[in-house]
């Protein structure tokens, strides 16, 4: 190993400036005379908008002005395109509404953007945006899957009957109903995959400026893909040209798929800019955060396993509703079809699967990805109900499991759900975790934890996810409206130190170390000389940024090939240099040396031979030394993995305490095993969250109860466990580096390891469904049979 | 949401009917308000400047008396806005009985509110109403009856509910404040 090359637990670069304050957010930036948005938002539900009176804010002193949806639908301002489109059973498109920046006529959620104020000073733009007096006539509403979908219910959009948007299946149904047919034994379970709130440290924020001089725009964004933004909101929304729009995101803070989808906000800021023609900002506070982000997962499930009497998995069957919110978030539509049904064969090679799934419109805000995005709603689904049939017939829950994993030798395997999985050990997974969580002794502590009043319990998942999404053409097929490879360039400049422009987006990931790493490990220069820039597309040729843990898998990989010519034309140069056949030419460690002489160049010679090309092939060779590359996967990658939670249940409360966490993963090949497992602790604690603590309430007049971090728990430090993580390698057989992504994988696996830990505790108290979270209250009422 | 209470008040029915129709004895009683008057025999408009929790705001309240059957019992529908900040609206039934104590006042109201007001304050809601309604049916006793005294728990209580003395009146008032609370 290179030291701070491929595999190396090298420290991040970047957090030097996050832990001394010199990160630049977005909300870091100002730009001179800028002006202060504030979004008045709708607090009802659904309403027709009767009036807006903006007069009084208009005439406070420091008001530049008050826009609302009529004066965008004035300028032609387009409505914010959906990102997948999915097609129903019978065949009919998903039903598409109009969405526009600030609504015009309707509005939808509690939230729903209806005025804007821009004022000098950001108290006097809240200010003026109380005096905004907006007159609704309230509408009847629908505030969760179960009322959107009883009879007669009032709809979110009168061209979605039934408030269904699609109506979408998978797999082959009469393969599953004879698999059922001729099944011994078939386990059900219902399931409830609880809304949540993505809740990033960073709020969002946005700024729009617009350069009257050159007819310019720029747009400073809290986003993980500006490439994106930039190609959605120019293209669809403000009809601004690629050359006209610069979009920038500079260091974000966390993003967890919030950040992904194309926002109101950032169209606003940008129109208005050139409206008034002065910058725009708008940030949001925590409050607007939890009206505004996209919201996640929310689906209600049934599922039924067809087994035979030895345990054998032989049919899956299952339906979902999902929420979709009121409109249509840019990768809305994917995360419960493409990103969700295709994972319900899980690491188990059950031969038939259908699955359907209803998506359905609410007046709540857009759901969209939120760490896992779909993966984690397939997941749990399965492996709450492997461990129910577990319980049902008696085999232990590994034993069950193992014996329906798809094995080495099958590699590549063919799900029933569209997926070829390229390869995989799971069992190595599970021998590592059991091994590590030292699963053997656990009926000591157990026994220990009784002599303390407490009940243990200890649960397990086998997960695996689709990452580093995807081949263009397959994502293409399945409904993407747009490509999923991604850019890398490396510039070497003239003295021989490297900076990469990656369409990958780093908001936490790390990349400014591990995408270092690669170039270390590729020309052998000092760590500290290599620059990773991302985040802006004036600088960087383009982008699908970052998501679906694609970094590594995707932009890692377009790097390398960037890499790959870069040494390429090195040896060129070097040849020349040498006077020797480029055949001949070795590059390791920074050195091109011809092969068995001690006659050498060093990388930086070469580099400034290549800008000062006064000794060099000029008739063969371009001068420069600087590559790009575009990578489209040939398959997504499969990460996949064992947890093993333990935790102990207060009897007397119902508080459960996740005491022991244990992840064995498989990642494929690993760049930086400390970033790894910062990945791992991060994305575990989510789903502790998820399964313990974290839900997002609406009332059923369709106000957000949990608006706050008063009412929205989120897991603390002093919840979970420190986590025992061990990974084992089966690199992936697609890519160069042999990725497959690690960021998702902790929210994954760890909410259905949780909640089996806790049915395990409560084994004594006939408890066989829990729902998410399981707060005390849930869990004591469950102990006194109210489950 | 809904809260109920019953208060009982050393009064004749007819003086508290007549109280509880005076703008001038409603704005003495209601805490925080700034305004009130009469608009028609059966509307009102208030100002009241109030706080939730974190949430302190002027509520722009409109009050409606419905099902007028005095001096026995009537219906207040109010709604307050507070701009941005979100709204309040609901009723109140208040019914008045005689007894040999006076007069028993109860209201069951049933209000929502709406906007930032639910998003950061539906938890606190319901307690800071009930001080409120309390706080004002403490005044409003005192202002009719000055000699009363508070006995008994309110309706919060285990289960079994004696009415405080001085505790007494106006349901609607309560929603009032609610709203104006909410409302902010």
């Amino acid at each position: 190993m290179t030291e701070n090359g491929f595999g190396a637990a090298v420290r991040r670069k970047e957090d030097h400036r996050f832990i001394t304050g010199l990160g630049q957010f977005v909300d870091d930036i100002n730009r001179p005379h800028q002006l202060y948005a504030q979004i008045i938002r709708s607090p009802i539900a659904h309403g027709k908008i009767n009036k807006v009176d903006v007069d009084a804010a208009i005439a406070m002193s420091g008001v530049v002005a008050v826009f609302t949806g009529a004066d965008m639908a004035a300028d032609g301002v387009g409505g914010i395109p959906c990102g997948w489109g999915i097609t129903s059973k019978d065949g009919s498109p998903m039903v598409e509404p109009g969405h526009p920046p600030l609504a015009a006529e309707c509005v939808r959620y509690v939230g729903d953007q209806v005025a804007v104020v821009l004022a000098e000073t950001r108290a006097i733009a809240r200010d003026a945006a109380e005096l905004v007096d907006v007159d609704y006539a309230e509408l009847p509403s629908v505030a969760n899957l179960e009322s959107a979908s009883a009879d007669g219910a009032p709809l979110v959009w009168d061209d979605a009957k039934g408030n269904i948007c699609f109506d979408w299946e998978i797999g082959d149904k009469s393969a599953t109903d004879a698999a059922f047919a001729g099944a011994d034994q078939v386990v059900t379970i219902d399931i409830v995959n609880n809304r949540l709130i993505a809740n990033a440290i960073e709020p969002r924020a946005a700024i729009g400026d617009y350069d009257a001089g050159k007819d310019e725009y720029t747009l400073y964004t809290t986003s993980q893909n500006p490439h994106v933004i930039r190609m959605l909101m120019g293209a669809f929304v403000l009809s601004i040209p690629e050359h006209k729009l610069r979009v920038i995101a500079p260091d974000v803070g966390g993003g967890f798929g919030s950040k992904i989808c194309h926002y109101a906000e950032e169209a606003i800021v940008t129109w208005a800019s050139r409206k008034v023609n002065r910058p725009v900002k708008w940030t949001a506070d925590r409050s607007e955060s939890f009206i505004s982000d996209a919201h996640g997962r929310d689906h209600v499930s049934h599922a039924e396993l067809a087994m035979s009497k030895d345990g054998d998995f032989l049919g899956l069957r299952v339906s979902t509703r999902a929420n979709l919110g009121a409109y249509l978030s840019t990768f809305g539509p994917a995360v419960p079809t493409i990103l969700y049904a295709t994972l319900l064969a899980g690491s188990y090679k059950t031969p038939a699967i259908h699955a359907e799934v209803k998506a359905m419109f609410t007046h709540t805000v857009p759901v969209d990805s939120y760490r896992g995005a779909g993966r984690p709603e397939a997941s749990y689904l399965l492996e709450r109900l492997v461990d129910k049939a577990a319980k049902q017939t008696g085999i232990d829950p590994i034993e069950l499991r193992r014996r329906n994993f798809i094995q080495p030798e099958d590699f590549p395997y063919q799900t029933p759900v569209a997926l070829e999985y390229d390869t995989g050990d799971y069992d190595a997974a599970v021998v590592k975790a059991i091994e590590l969580a030292d699963y053997a002794n656990f009926d000591q502590r157990r026994e220990e934890s009784a002599a303390r009043g407490k009940l243990r319990g200890v649960g397990i998942s086998t997960y695996i996810e689709a990452c580093g999404i995807a081949p263009s053409n397959v994502a293409g097929a399945l409904g993407a409206r747009a490509g999923l490879y991604e850019v890398g360039t490396v510039r070497v400049n003239p003295t021989g130190s490297v900076t990469v422009l990656t369409g990958s987006h780093s908001h936490g990931q790390g990349h400014e170390t591990t995408f270092a790493q690669l170039v270390v490990e590729a020309l052998g220069v000092d760590f500290d000389n290599v620059d990773i820039v991302h985040g802006d597309t004036g600088k960087v040729p383009f982008g699908m940024g970052t998501y679906g843990s694609r970094s590594a898998a995707v932009g890692g990989v377009a790097l390398m090939n960037a890499l790959e010519k870069i040494r390429t034309k090195a040896k060129k140069i070097a040849a020349h240099l040498l006077e020797a056949s480029e055949d001949d030419i070795e590059f390791k460690d920074g050195q091109l040396s011809v092969a068995g002489t001690d006659r050498s160049v060093a990388f930086g010679d070469v580099a400034m031979a290549a800008y000062v090309p006064h000794n060099y092939p000029l008739e063969t060779l371009e001068p420069g030394l600087e590559e790009t590359a575009f990578y489209d996967p040939k398959n997504f990658t499969f990460p996949a993995g064992c947890h093993i939670c333990e935790v102990e249940v207060d009897p007397d409360t119902g508080v459960v305490q996740v005491v022991r966490f244990t992840a064995g993963d498989d990642f494929g090949r690993i760049i930086n095993p400390m970033i790894v497992d910062g990945q791992v602790h991060g994305g575990v604690t989510q789903g502790i969250g998820q399964a313990l603590y974290e839900q997002c309430v609406y009332d059923d007049s369709g106000q957000l109860l949990t608006g706050s971090m008063m009412d929205y728990c989120l897991p603390k430090a002093d919840n979970v466990p420190n986590f025992a993580v061990t990974t084992n390698v089966t690199p992936c057989t697609h890519n160069v580096l042999g990725v497959k992504g690690c960021g998702e994988a902790g929210a994954i696996g760890s909410p259905s390891a949780v909640i089996n830990a806790v049915l395990n505790a409560l084994s004594d108290y006939n408890v066989d469904d829990l729902q998410m979270p399981a707060t005390s209250e849930r869990v004591w009422q469950a102990m006194q049979g109210n489950g | 949401m809904e809260i109920k209470g019953e208060y009982q008040i050393r009064s004749s029915r007819g003086d508290v009917w007549q109280a509880l129709n005076d703008p001038e004895m409603l704005k003495k009683c209601i805490p925080g308000c700034e305004s009130l008057e009469k608009i028609s025999d059966t509307e009102l408009a208030a100002t009241v400047m109030a706080s939730i929790g974190p949430v302190r705001a002027r509520f722009n309240t409109r009050l409606t008396l419905e099902n007028l059957n005095p001096p026995e019992s009537y219906t207040l529908v109010g709604e307050s806005k507070a701009g941005a900040a979100g709204f309040g609206r609901g009723s109140a039934d208040v019914t008045l009985t005689e007894n040999d104590d006076g007069t028993l006042l109860s209201y069951v109201a049933d209000f929502r509110v709406g906007g930032k007001l639910a998003q950061v304050g539906s938890r606190l809601v319901l307690g800071a109403t009930r001080k409120i309604a309390n706080d004002f049916f403490g005044n409003f006793s005192r202002e009719l009856d000055p000699g009363a005294t508070r006995v008994g728990a309110d309706d919060a209580g285990d289960g079994k509910v004696t009415p405080r003395i001085w505790l007494a009146v106006a349901g609607a008032v309560a929603v009032l404040l609610i709203w104006w609370f909410l409302l902010r």
